[in-house]
């Protein structure tokens, strides 16, 4: 059964548009950059709308536009090696062993080193992790998706997901407490 | 619970979904063991900084009016009869990509086989001129489609195009992952009863377009030919190059049973470039 074109983009906008927000933050937190995540947005849903005959009805179009979303990032940004200086996984390691403490009370202290962190540490750290760990660090700890989720929009078993987010929160920790230590509010042991 | 069995599990209670039994187990090794606590601690206070502070922003308004709009542009110009392909390409020309892009494509050929500009099939009648795989792709290249032709898939996915092929040629289709280069689509014709293949890429604000055909029946000389000097070349080192009249560049090479022949208005080097470092191994043999 075919719809008319006005039905066809009615019901476009109704499903796809209210999941800007979730493709904007993760386009800016992936390209660093609100003008670049414009563009990756605007043409994600250019495409979307062009293939909404492929989208199958009642399946997750989050996860399609997402898909969408990643494979455009990917085509774009990745080919062109624009990606932001990344951290060395061996490095963070080795920073985040020479700085581990013995922990002494109930309280967590390490929630108290990072209060005192900038926005834009937190923004900085987060960039600089390597693609496939920012990914899962922004849907789960930014844009709240559960493992299943995040799952279904990156395509990789729930094993993946959460080895890959253990592994950037780790990553993301060590940067965080090399911030801390640079601004004095941490010690190396 | 050993540190091994908590490690494993620090992520999920971090993000609350252990059940009872096995978060109550959790908690009692992290108030034994100050180290596996520190760790626990640590990706905790991680999680709830980013979460606090890497908040969600919401979408500016001028990028909904703007997809709005582009949206309501989309469907007036998919009312219009042209075929897919074009609408693809003109759409390369909005105002969120590179100006020189939408520049580059108008003066570019979409994707067609032979002289006939009313194909429909991708079947042209055989002429003995038009025999040569070489004059066949620059012509390819060269000419300016105004929507004849429906594009048969218009993907950036290799897998997609990979698949849209499978069975329609008789020979393998190759579609090299170009390195500096983003898959466009492709389609699948015939010059006569011989099947071809046609991958077009972009580089840049350059379209890179690939040529296929079957190299036993392009080397028997009958339904296709070569100049014998380039099929000499390919025989002896698998690739020829050369820079046309115009300053653009087409290159040969054999992979298998498949010649492909890419055109580029590109620097030689450029084009090579390309070729020779994909990432899919099915890319020119230098």
């Amino acid at each position: 059964m075919s719809i008319g074109r006005d039905a066809r983009h009615r019901q476009f906008e109704l499903e796809a548009l209210p999941h800007t927000d979730l493709l904007y933050n993760y386009a800016l937190r992936m390209t660093g950059n609100p003008e670049d995540a414009r563009d990756l947005v605007q043409e994600t849903y250019l495409k979307a709308y062009r293939f909404w005959d492929k989208y199958e009805q009642g399946t997750n179009i989050r996860a399609w536009l997402f898909r969408i979303l990643k494979n455009s990032y990917i085509n774009r940004y990745r080919k062109a090696s624009r990606e932001p200086d990344t951290v060395e996984y061996d490095e963070a390691q080795n920073f985040y062993e020479s700085v581990r403490a013995q922990t002494a009370g109930p309280s967590n202290p390490q929630e108290s080193l990072f209060r005192n962190l900038l926005d834009d540490d937190v923004a900085k750290a987060i960039s600089g992790l390597p693609d496939d760990f920012r990914t899962v660090v922004i849907l789960s700890d930014i844009e709240g998706l559960t493992y299943e989720e995040i799952a279904e929009f990156v395509d990789v078993p729930l094993g993946t997901v959460r080895s890959r987010l253990h592994r950037g929160r780790k990553l993301l920790r060590a940067q965080l407490l090399e911030y801390a230590r640079n601004r004095g509010f941490a010690t190396k042991e | 619970m050993n540190c091994k069995h908590f490690q494993d599990l620090i992520t999920p209670a971090v993000d609350r979904v252990l059940g009872t039994t096995e978060l109550d187990q959790f908690l009692e090794h992290a108030k034994a063991c100050p180290p596996c606590r520190y760790e626990y601690e640590g990706e905790l206070a991680t999680k709830d900084l980013v979460a606090r502070r890497a908040r969600m922003v919401p979408t500016p308004p001028a990028l909904v009016s703007a997809i709005s709009e582009s949206l309501v542009r989309e469907r007036t110009n998919s009312s219009t009869p042209r075929s897919s392909w074009s609408r693809f390409l003109e759409s390369l020309r909005a105002p969120y990509v590179r100006p020189a892009i939408g520049l580059a494509l108008s003066a570019i050929a979409l994707v067609y086989v032979g002289v006939d500009l009313t194909m429909n099939h991708g079947t042209i009648p055989m002429t003995s001129s038009d025999r040569d795989v070489m004059r066949q792709s620059i012509n390819n290249y060269r000419s300016v489609l105004s929507g004849t032709i429906v594009p048969q898939v218009v993907s950036a996915r290799h897998d997609d195009v990979l698949r849209f092929f499978d069975g329609k040629t008789g020979f393998p289709v190759l579609v090299p992952k170009l390195r500096h280069c983003d898959l466009v689509g492709g389609v699948a014709s015939s010059y006569g009863t011989t099947p071809l293949a046609h991958v077009v890429y972009k580089h840049n604000d350059k379209l890179v377009y690939v040529y296929e055909a079957c190299w036993k029946t392009v080397q028997k000389g009958e339904n296709l030919k070569l100049p014998r000097r380039v099929t000499a070349s390919l025989l002896r080192t698998g690739w020829y190059t050369d820079t046309l009249p115009d300053g653009s560049t087409i290159a040969l090479w054999v992979r298998g049973e498949t010649l492909c022949a890419a055109l580029a208005d590109l620097p030689k080097d450029e084009l090579i470039a390309c070729l020779k470092n994909d990432e899919s191994g099915d890319g020119a043999p230098w």
